[in-house]
């Protein structure tokens, strides 16, 4: 350390790093950050300002990339160059533009079309938030924060928020399906407009918002002009009508006899895209002309007055009821069922909540495949997955239908049980090692357990209040924290949540953990005081450690002496019970409140202890934080190698899992580390990096760090001049964030590092909790396995137990399997499509594939075993996987090596050739696919008996021999060699005269092929002739 | 009865079938479409009536005004009533609407109304009256107070 930066960094007034610091007032930062947000507002805001000018298609794949959260559209967008060039040269003119129209007009294509074309022609970055799941007009705001990447921890109301984060930042919102929300979204969106003057907003709905500004744009139906009299110059509307009748028929093609027919069901349904799906979705049983009629019927009857056209949304409601008359009474039923659901649903949600009379929970895949292929559901894909979606337009009809039938009140309470089983799984996982996995599966139900929580409120509170508590993990997980208290403070004024239960324990905690979060001292504390004695009297001793170690938190916010003592009143049972995730939290937050008091040699005993545990817990971001905790304090107390080896530690872990906020921490540590080790150019890049990463999240540094970093920074610029230090910086505030943490880990690796392991490496003491070892899905599996026969009579069994049909479901489930057994490395949908439905058309592929393989995880009984890794799906059996053509083949291709080696293991080739039953799948219904591997198995049966004879001649077993010629020339009557190896092996074996009777089998055999025998074949008949030796 | 205070006229427009129309509103109800002449009060006009109607002014653009859109959207009014009024109700998400035109629209805004009588509720045609914004307050105020009774509201 230089003298000029000599700082004794423990007479600096320790504090609390760890809880929220609020941020001054007015200063327009929101106030309380304890957040670990904004990577992808980083990314989205950082966005070039021009990429290219690329029109339409071309520019879809670097859009969405540029717009955050939009939908991946499922088919061709078809024509309106003439709406979207007015929807973008509209955006030029208005920063609020509301695409309205009538359900089922093509707003939201139309939307996602022009926004993604104007943000790869701009490079303006945006987001897309899609508001048809919300139910609540006060979660707007947050929905557009999830959309944006950004997490809601900071307690903030979330338009205040964006307004913050966005400033002047040239940025793109879009509101898609905000018709129910409107007086919320208009409020909403007329704040941002006013805060944000740089930020423009997309809104589809079908009325206006009515807020200043506004420029409504009525979406027009498509185009019923044609341009020419060929298919590629029909109408947008013939155009969408033929490319939605190629997804149910892909032969479908627009004729002069046929051309009429359709053209008038588009004039019918007004050019109204939805409908016209529903209608092209019904060629599969009837022709274009049938449809034309019917529709026909349907609409004199509605379309009587003076005009000549019906209301569009009364055309689409037409349209609706007779796509909807066509289903049979069980899709019926199903269809109606599934308007329980909000956002999208698996195929096992739809199974519990669509079942019962007159549906078996066994046909509800295929009763929900039948709706895809009517177009009223969608199947979309993700990781691999298929969820079922139904269009907003289509739910509402759907829930009416419910209605109809007097459900609603009995699927809402099974919607209700089914995501509060899921919420009751998933909560003990999310403090082990398996919160990512359990994150990953609950995210995409979030709108379903929004619902779930809406209608239990009313519907079932005690329930609602459950599902509630059990929430706790995941709303402080993904930092919905605003959302998270509200609800808590609802859920506890039921009248159902006054008793003290242990329910309203669960409560407590997490609205009094949250509070302690957010600096909220003495809230905190009152609510968890009642969780503690009510946690002790029900015994619940997770809960019950939970609560203190928040506690801890809020008694030491106010510098209550009694936090030492209620951390280590937890702490045995922690121990005792090996409950790292509290433990660790446990001994971290001893460490502050140690520090707190001036004990910096106990603080840093604490956190050491606190890192231990966090490293055998698991999880990086546990471990990061904990390391960066250890390594600030351990600077305070001038131990600056350690320190910045600790921190080299923490950025390399947080690398693995981003948490913003603590990486600009950790670059201002390591460039007060770089001031101490006289490299003040990069202390000042450092600086400037984190600076960035603050201004792009909106936080202000926490007052302990400005404390801790003030000294160094001003050494630095005195060291450097003012001058050159804002040049540095500046250059730091440009760096990308890996740039940035690159540098960090050079200057740290610079310095030099302590030549011993760090002690808070030995974690000898600890040991994985049970729980999380339990919960690793592939440890437990219990092996074996699959054993398939295909070469003959094809047999599966699982576990021992053969499938039979009724396991199968359908045959190509069968032949899903099989192609994935063939192709080891795996397949895209794609590939797989062209293999097993050449035919079908890419919707009907995305179907077909999620219905086989449903199926197939199914009659697996194991869904892991199919897994989607990049792109392909393969198969992971946990266990020995028989597949008796892979064994023969590898026993043979081996085998044959060997020979060419001069040791062919004639006992091995013999086993391996007893797995021949026959051809590969030979009788099976499968597709072409599987002659290329049929004819090489083939071949390679016919070189092994071929090699097998010659060696079992060879080595004198005559009888041996004969019998693998004998197979070889049943193979191939036309194989000279077995008839030779034949010769051979009777003469040898003395039976002359059958060989000489080889030979004129061959002759025969070749005579009727108009050949004659080989020269060779020839020579060795003449040497039996004359008896000589063979 | 309770008013809206002038800053709670919003200025926003209409982008039906190509063609641009600007338009006030004020309040929030039941839709009352204001077909007028709409001389350059009328911002005021709105902002003086009740607050529980949702009031739609659209604003005929000025024939010498550069903006061809709107230029457009004026002619259409007088060429194709039906088509602009239907067109400038959807946009807005309108299913139903009152009309209180005055003598330039009254007779379209009523043969309007008798095509489509699933979009209007009523039409109430202004006398011919003053010039001045009073006038026209007072008697868009009165066929308010005529609408409300007809809702049965206060």
């Amino acid at each position: 350390m230089t003298a000029r930066t000599r700082i004794d960094w423990r007479m600096t007034s320790p504090s609390f790093p760890f809880a929220v610091r609020p941020a001054p007032r007015g200063t327009g930062v929101p106030r309380g950050e304890f957040r670990r947000t904004g990577s992808n507002f980083k990314r989205a805001m950082t966005a070039p300002d021009a990429i290219s000018s690329t029109p339409s298609g071309q520019a879809t794949e670097q859009a969405s990339a540029l717009l955050r959260g939009a939908p991946a559209p499922l088919t061709a967008f078809i024509g309106r160059d003439h709406e979207i060039a007015a929807i973008r040269a509209a955006l030029a003119s208005t920063r609020l533009l509301t695409l309205t129209g009538a359900g089922g007009s093509g707003k939201t294509r139309l939307a996602l079309e022009a926004v993604t074309r104007e943000v790869a022609a701009s490079g303006l970055a945006g987001a897309w938030v899609e508001l048809a799941p919300v139910l609540d007009p006060a979660l707007v705001g947050d929905a557009v924060l999830a959309a944006m990447g950004l997490r809601d921890e900071a307690d903030v109301p979330a338009l205040e928020r964006l307004v913050s984060l966005l400033g002047d930042r040239r940025f793109l919102l879009v509101l898609d399906n905000a018709e129910h929300l409107v007086d919320a979204c208009a409020a909403f969106v007329d704040g941002l407009l006013r805060g944000a003057p740089a930020l423009r907003i997309v809104v589809t709905s079908r009325s206006a918002l009515g807020v200043a500004g506004e420029t409504a744009w009525l979406v027009p139906p498509l185009s019923q002009r044609a341009s020419g009299g060929d298919a590629a110059n029909a109408s947008e509307a013939v155009q969408l009508f033929v490319q939605s009748a190629r997804a149910v028929q892909p032969a479908f093609r627009l004729t002069s006899a046929n051309r009429q027919a359709v053209e008038q069901v588009c004039a019918r349904l007004d050019g109204l895209p939805l409908a016209l799906e529903l209608a092209a979705a019904r060629l599969r049983v009837l022709t274009p002309e049938q449809i034309a009629a019917r529709l026909d019927d349907r609409f004199r009857l509605l379309s009587t007055g003076n005009r000549a056209a019906l209301p569009r949304h009364q055309t689409l409601r037409a349209a609706m009821d007779w796509s909807y008359g066509l289903l049979e009474a069980q899709e019926r039923r199903v269809f109606a069922r599934l308007a329980a659901f909000r956002g999208s649903f698996t195929l096992e949600a739809a199974e519990f909540v669509c079942a019962g009379d007159p549906v078996a929970a066994d046909d509800v895949l295929d009763i929900l495949s039948a709706l895809v292929d009517q177009s009223l559901v969608d199947v979309i894909e993700s990781s691999g997955l298929a969820r079922y979606r139904l269009l907003e337009t289509v739910r509402e009809y759907a829930s009416e239908r419910l209605a109809e039938c007097g459900e609603v009140e009995s699927r809402a309470r099974l919607h209700a049980e089914l995501f509060g089983a899921l919420a009751s799984e998933a909560a003990p996982h999310f403090r082990t090692t398996q919160r990512p996995a359990w994150l990953a599966r609950l995210l995409p139900e979030l709108d379903n357990l929004r619902y779930a929580l809406a209608w239990s409120r009313e519907g079932d509170p005690q329930t609602h209040v459950r599902i509630v508590g059990l929430l706790h993990w995941f709303w402080f997980s993904t930092g919905q924290w605003p959302e998270a208290r509200q609800r808590l403070r609802d859920a506890l004024a039921l009248p159902v949540a006054q008793a003290p239960t242990h329910d309203r324990a669960a409560l407590l905690f997490s609205a009094g953990s949250l509070a302690a979060l957010q600096a909220h001292s003495a809230e905190a504390r009152a609510l968890l005081e009642e969780a503690e004695v009510i946690a002790d009297r029900v015994d619940d001793q997770v809960l019950l450690a939970d609560v203190r170690n928040f506690l801890a938190m809020a008694l030491n916010q106010t510098a209550d002496p009694a936090t030492e003592a209620v951390l280590l009143r937890a702490r045995t049972w922690m121990r005792e019970h090996n409950d790292l995730y509290s433990l660790r939290l446990n001994y971290l937050l001893h460490g502050v409140a140690l520090m707190a008091r001036g004990d910096l040699a106990g603080a840093i005993e604490a956190s050491e202890e606190g890192v231990r545990v966090a490293r055998v817990f698991g999880l990086d971001r546990e471990l990061a934080i904990a390391l960066q905790q250890l390594a600030t304090i351990v600077a305070r107390s001038g131990d600056w190698p350690r320190a910045r080896a600790l921190l080299r530690d923490a950025l390399v872990t947080m690398r693995r899992d981003p948490l913003l906020l603590f990486i600009s921490r950790g670059l201002e540590l390591m460039g007060s580390c770089a001031v101490v080790g006289d490299e003040p150019a990069d202390a000042a890049r450092l600086y400037g990096a984190a600076q960035a990463i603050r201004d792009a999240m909106g936080a202000l540094m926490w007052s302990v760090d400005r404390e801790q970093h003030a000294p160094f920074m001003d050494a630095a610029r005195a060291s450097l001049g003012v001058a050159e230090f804002e040049r540095l910086h500046a250059a730091g505030r440009a760096m990308d964030r890996d740039a940035a943490i690159d540098l960090a880990l050079a200057v740290g690796e610079r310095l030099g590092a302590p030549t011993t392991p760090d002690r808070s490496t030995d974690t000898a003491e600890y040991e994985i909790p049970e729980l999380a070892r339990r919960a690793v899905p592939r440890s437990t599996t219990p092996a074996p396995a699959v054993a398939v026969r295909a070469l003959g009579a094809l047999e599966v069994a699982v576990d021992g137990t053969p499938l039979s049909e009724r396991n199968w479901g359908y045959a190509k489930t069968r032949e899903l399997l099989l192609f994935l057994l063939v192709h080891e490395d795996g397949r895209t949908r794609e590939q797989v499509g062209a293999a097993l439905w050449p035919e079908a058309s890419s919707a009907q592929v995305r179907n077909n594939f999620h219905v086989a393989l449903h199926h197939l995880r199914r009659a697996l009984h194991h869904a892991e075993w199919v897994r989607f890794e990049r792109d392909r799906y393969r198969l992971d059996v946990q266990g020995a996987v028989r597949f008796d053509a892979r064994d023969f083949e590898d026993a043979v291709t081996k085998a044959m090596r060997a020979a060419r080696r001069g040791a062919f293991p004639v006992d091995a080739v013999r086993d391996a050739l007893s797995l021949y039953r026959g051809d590969f799948l030979d009788g099976e219904p499968v597709g072409d696919w599987h002659f290329e591997v049929r004819d090489r198995l083939a071949r390679l049966h016919a070189d092994a008996l071929a090699a097998s004879g010659a060696a079992l001649l060879s080595a004198g077993r005559h009888d041996e021999a004969i019998a693998a010629a004998e197979q070889l020339v049943a193979k191939d009557p036309l194989s000279e060699g077995g008839y030779r190896t034949l010769m051979m092996a009777r003469a040898r074996g003395g039976d002359r005269d059958g060989a000489l009777r080889e030979f004129r089998r061959l002759e025969a055999v070749l005579r009727r092929e108009g050949s004659a025998p080989a020269r060779e074949s020839a020579e060795l008949y003449q040497r039996l002739q004359r008896a000589e030796a063979v | 009865m309770s008013h809206v205070i002038p800053g709670d006229v919003v200025h926003a427009s209409v982008v039906a079938g190509g063609l641009r129309t600007p338009y006030l509103a004020a309040g929030r109800g039941p839709a009352v479409i204001l077909l007028s002449r709409a001389p350059s009060w009328l911002a005021t006009v709105l902002s003086a009536v009740p607050r529980h109607f949702h009031v739609l002014a659209p604003v005929p653009a000025a024939p010498e005004g550069n903006d061809t859109d709107g230029a457009t959207a004026h002619d259409s009014r007088r060429a194709d009533f039906p088509g602009w009024i239907d067109g400038f109700l959807d946009a807005l998400g309108i299913t139903q609407a009152w009309i209180v035109a005055d003598a330039r629209f009254g007779d379209a805004s009523l043969a309007y109304s008798a095509a489509a009588p699933e979009r209007v509720r009523a039409v109430v045609v202004l006398q011919e009256g003053g010039q001045e914004p009073e006038d026209t307050t007072a008697e868009i105020t009165r066929s308010l107070i005529g609408i409300a009774a007809a809702l049965d509201r206060p």
